[in-house]
């Protein structure tokens, strides 16, 4: 009998390794040839600005540190402040109309509540603190903590004791972390191209928003849905085989 | 530098320090969530006296109290006239207590009572009720064995569960005892199919590694007992909290008791069916975790009792329902950071950084936990729902960052006193009280009214007898 | 010098907003391939729930399983323990954390002389020996090894977390529950008490004879045999030699 309430499992110890040893590997290519993959992605998101109609000029820093760099023609105006003041009023009635509406689930009502406070910090931010004068070129340059290379990495530090240590076939596990990374890297291509088409075609407060929110909150999404997949996927091989029954 | 600048950059400064200082918080629940996976996964699993289930039979009384509950109250009594424990010599007896019903629980309850001789009628005139810990408070008079364990009027036990439960209380240490709370509900709606995921994260992974480490798994307020001489050594049931069931627990645990946690103690619930209800449950909770973590925040580190990691457990219990609104600080906080580049020293503590980067919507370690979870369950097409969770969690940054402040005015008002007139004498004139049972009393009817009532639909059974058939066939499959 | 082009104040080329949104409805596709797997479980369940608990189920009779244990263990040794001396100190005063109602806490160990009355519950963080003729009134709690003398009555239950030695004709009214070795002499009941009992096991249980039905589980065997001096360690002999006889 496979009582749900006393069964532990008999960690995988040789998947755990070759899992660790796929993701020291894969670390490992990362922090040797991270330039070369700079380059690469930054020529990947030129082709993508091309595409969606970016005038835009890329330019490959030698030092490692800066990082690519796109430099785009911009014809910035700051906001007038009758129009924050407006923008200001409306998007405070949004977060108090949300929060005293019923009707509205709570999910619904922490997004609208969380995105209207950023907007607003962030237009006071640009119009009182960082206020961008009018110009006409604008550089966005691809650095290492928003190129999505932390992710490459952090795909695998998860997967490995989360998912290698469990009952099941090895290359369900290694086919799912591969799916993950491979779809991490298409992700933060169009992440990149889109933010940084979103300054050229709605200026500073909306790229700044879609940089952030896209940025910070999103990012995780895909890890915890392919995670989910692959243990589905070794759910199903686990329930035909024997597994240990600790009672 | 102007001044306005040396505003902005100490603004800055602080709100990198507010981050920093969050992102080492949600570290620590990282790993705790990580210790917990790794042990209900491949650890040994404490063996919580189940050996002896069935061959010791101390008597129990079963507290049931019920506020309209006549969708679902014949079920519960069925069960318990059903329930597999020697019922003679008054060793068993069921105390339905009718807390102000004004539907058909009052003639459902009398019914059973007149059948059956262990099944006792608790009727309780009031309007509205007084809430669940007053009704337990009245049960625990009427009861008059030593082992007392509560049911909410929803659940569906099986026919071993007494049995499971009362098994711990062989031993002397054990104050306490809490079972497996599993939505019977799931199919109804997201919102249940999402509570049963958390469910089964929280029970099945998280209940029982804390209680295989020997830290504090909490008893729930039902599918649990106690005894009763304990609960009256350390002050009954406090009818001022809203979470009277965390409040035992850390009194149990700070006066030297254990609680132990049953995972072979499955018991079934409805789960409430909207978000509206949701959140109200979840506001409740969520205050109520808040009262004791006022409460019992200085208490827990100082005590001679319990051991280094129960204090940590027990402190990071108790702040859980907080880390909502650490995440949401943190998404403003963070913005700072964005916006005006981290400053010099936030280069020393990289790693934090470096969590935070991915980690910003919570932690990924209570989704492994409940991937774990149905893992170990053999749900295998309900981990799919696993991204879902993330509605769930913004949910819970809404209701527990609100509920914080509720609880902060709460304590307030527990706290106010009246100054006296300037000739007479500094006299406390006791009405401090008054104004906080006040303030409890109107937040309890404007929101959460006094019974936290969620609406029984009543397809438990339904929902059992559908599954019950499913396994069946599932059977019939694997022998044909 | 670049001509500057862009949404805002001036006019805007077509084709190249359709690439931007082309970008953009990428990214939102894959946005939505992330939670489709999630929402096409929600509206097509093939699992829905609820997690199945057999509501008619009850617990199993012991009796059988105890004789597929004993025909299992007959040819199993208990598991290795450790062959160091314990000394036993003896407290005059024990360490008490204030205790409340009937139940104290006691740090360090605790010896019990012949012929007393405990009528409290006691929890021991330590070793536990009682000599002869002892009554415990309440529960037992014992964080160390526990030795019980002969005709010991234990009027409610042991629970004992390391080793636990129970002599000649000692009565223990409820249950026992040991996470170590456990040795039984002959003469002892178990579970005579209108709650009932029985004893279990983490390790394996030596037996020298029982009286009247057992419900014993243990983890790893129960071994039954002629006289417990040829299974019960050196250093407990010793214990109990000095201490208890």
């Amino acid at each position: 009998m496979h009582a749900q309430y006393s069964r532990s499992l008999r960690i995988q110890k040789v998947h755990f390794f070759v899992g660790l040893a796929i993701s020291l590997v894969f670390t490992s290519l990362i922090a040797f040839n991270g330039f070369n993959f700079w380059i690469w992605q930054a020529s990947m998101v030129d082709w993508l600005l091309s595409f969606a109609g970016v005038s835009h000029k890329l330019f490959i820093s030698s030092g490692v540190a800066k990082g690519p760099t796109f430099e785009m023609p911009i014809n910035f105006r700051p906001i007038p402040f009758t129009t924050v003041i407006v923008l200001l009023f409306v998007l405070a009635s949004l977060a108090v109309i949300v929060n005293i509406f019923r009707g509205i689930p709570p999910p619904v009502k922490a997004v609208s509540f969380v995105v209207s406070i950023l907007a607003i910090l962030t237009l006071l931010w640009q119009t009182m603190v960082s206020p961008i004068p009018a110009y006409t070129l604008h550089w966005v340059t691809l650095d290492w903590s928003c190129s999505g290379v932390i992710n490459l990495c952090l795909i695998t530090l998860i997967y490995v004791p989360f998912l290698f240590t469990i009952k099941g076939p090895l290359w369900v596990k290694v086919f799912w972390l591969f799916v993950a990374i491979g779809f991490s890297i298409v992700w933060n291509l169009l992440r990149m191209s889109l933010v940084t088409a979103t300054l050229y075609y709605f200026g500073g407060l909306v790229f700044l928003l879609f940089h952030y929110i896209l940025g910070a909150f999103i990012d995780f999404v895909y890890i915890v849905t392919f995670y989910s997949l692959a243990l589905a996927h070794l759910s199903k091989s686990e329930a035909s085989e024997a597994i240990k029954f600790d009672a | 530098m102007t001044l306005e600048s040396q505003i902005v950059s100490l603004i800055g400064h602080l709100a990198n320090f507010v981050l920093l200082t969050i992102s080492a918080i949600m570290c620590l629940y990282v790993m705790r969530h990580i210790r917990f996976f790794w042990n209900r996964m491949f650890k040994e699993q404490r063996r919580c006296y189940q050996d002896l289930a069935g061959a010791y039979t101390p008597s129990v009384s079963i507290l049931i109290p019920m506020h309209k509950e006549e969708r679902v109250a014949a079920d519960i009594l069925e069960r318990f006239v059903e329930m597999d424990y020697p019922k003679d010599g008054g060793r068993y007896e069921v105390i339905a207590i009718d807390d102000g019903s004004t539907d058909a629980t009052p003639s459902i309850v009398d019914e059973y009572a007149s059948k059956f001789p262990f099944v006792k009628a608790v009727h309780r005139a009031g309007n509205g009720g007084n809430g669940k810990p007053e009704a337990l408070n009245v049960g625990l008079k009427v009861a008059s064995n030593e082992i007392v364990l509560t049911f909410d009027a929803d659940y569906l036990p099986p026919r071993d569960c007494v049995k499971r439960l009362v098994a711990p209380f062989a031993d002397v240490e054990v104050g306490g005892v809490m079972g497996r709370v599993v939505p019977v509900n799931s199919p109804e709606s997201l919102v249940t199919r999402l509570i049963d995921i958390e469910r089964a994260g929280g029970y099945q992974i998280n209940q029982q590694a804390r209680y295989n480490l020997n830290l504090i798994p909490q008893f729930g307020g039902t599918v649990g007992g106690f005894r009763r001489s304990v609960l009256k050594a350390v002050g009954e049931f406090d009818e001022t909290k809203l979470a009277e069931d965390t409040d035992l627990t850390y009194k149990l645990y700070l006066y030297g008791w254990k609680v132990a946690y049953v995972n072979a103690a499955e018991c079934y619930e409805e789960a409430v069916l909207s978000w509206d209800m949701r959140e109200k449950q979840l506001t409740r909770w969520a205050i109520g975790h808040d009262q004791c973590l006022f409460e019992y925040f200085f208490e827990t580190l100082k005590s001679p009792i319990l051991t280094f990691w129960q204090k940590v457990d027990g402190i990071l219990l108790l702040g859980v329902y907080t880390t909502p609104l650490l995440i949401l600080i943190g998404w403003l906080t963070g913005l700072f950071t964005y916006l005006a580049g981290a400053p010099w020293w936030c280069s020393v503590f990289p790693g934090i950084l470096f969590v935070f980067a991915y980690n910003s919507i919570g932690n990924f370690a209570i989704f492994a936990e409940a991937g774990g979870s149905l893992f170990l369950d053999q749900r295998r097409r309900s981990i799919w729902l696993l991204p879902l969770v993330l509605v769930n969690l913004l949910a819970n940054v809404w209701v527990c960052s609100k509920a914080f402040f509720q609880a902060i005015f709460l304590h307030q008002r527990g706290y106010e006193q009246v100054k006296p007139p300037v000739w007479a004498k500094t006299q406390k004139r006791g009405v401090g009280k008054d104004n906080y049972n006040k303030a409890l009393n109107s937040f309890r009817n404007n929101n959460t009214h006094r019974w936290d009532k969620t609406e029984r639909s009543g397809n438990g059974m339904r929902y059992y007898n559908d599954i019950k058939n499913a396994e069946t066939k599932r059977n019939h499959r694997k022998r044909g | 010098m670049l001509k500057p082009k862009g949404i805002i104040g001036r006019e805007v080329d077509r084709l190249a907003i359709f690439g931007y949104l082309v970008v953009l409805g990428l990214f939102a596709g894959m946005i939505v391939l992330c939670f489709i797997w999630g929402v096409w479980e929600y509206k097509k369940p093939k699992d829905p729930g609820p997690l199945f608990i057999d509501l008619d189920r009850t617990i199993d009779e012991r009796s059988e399983e105890l004789a597929r244990i004993v025909g299992k263990a007959a040819a199993s040794e208990p598991s290795a323990h450790s062959r160091k001396a314990l000394k036993v100190a003896e407290l005059n005063e024990p360490t008490q954390i204030p205790n409340i109602d009937e139940t104290i806490r006691v740090r360090g160990d605790v010896r019990i002389p012949k012929g007393e009355v405990i009528p409290y519950n006691m929890i021991v963080e330590g070793d536990l020996t009682s000599q002869d003729d002892v009554t415990f009134q309440g529960g037992l709690h014992i964080k160390g090894r526990a030795i019980i003398g002969a005709r010991n009555r234990l009027e409610k239950s042991i629970v004992c977390q390391k080793e636990l030695v129970l002599l000649e004709d000692v009565i223990v009214y409820n249950c026992i529950d040991c996470e170590g070795l456990v040795f039984i002499k002959k003469g002892v009941r178990v579970g005579v008490g209108v709650e009932g009992g029985g004893i279990a096991s983490a390790r394996t249980i030596c037996l020298e004879k029982a009286e009247g039905p057992l419900k014993i589980y243990s983890r790893e065997g129960v071994r039954i045999v002629g006289s417990l001096k040829e299974a019960i360690p050196e250093d407990l002999k010793e214990i109990i030699e000095v201490e208890v006889t």
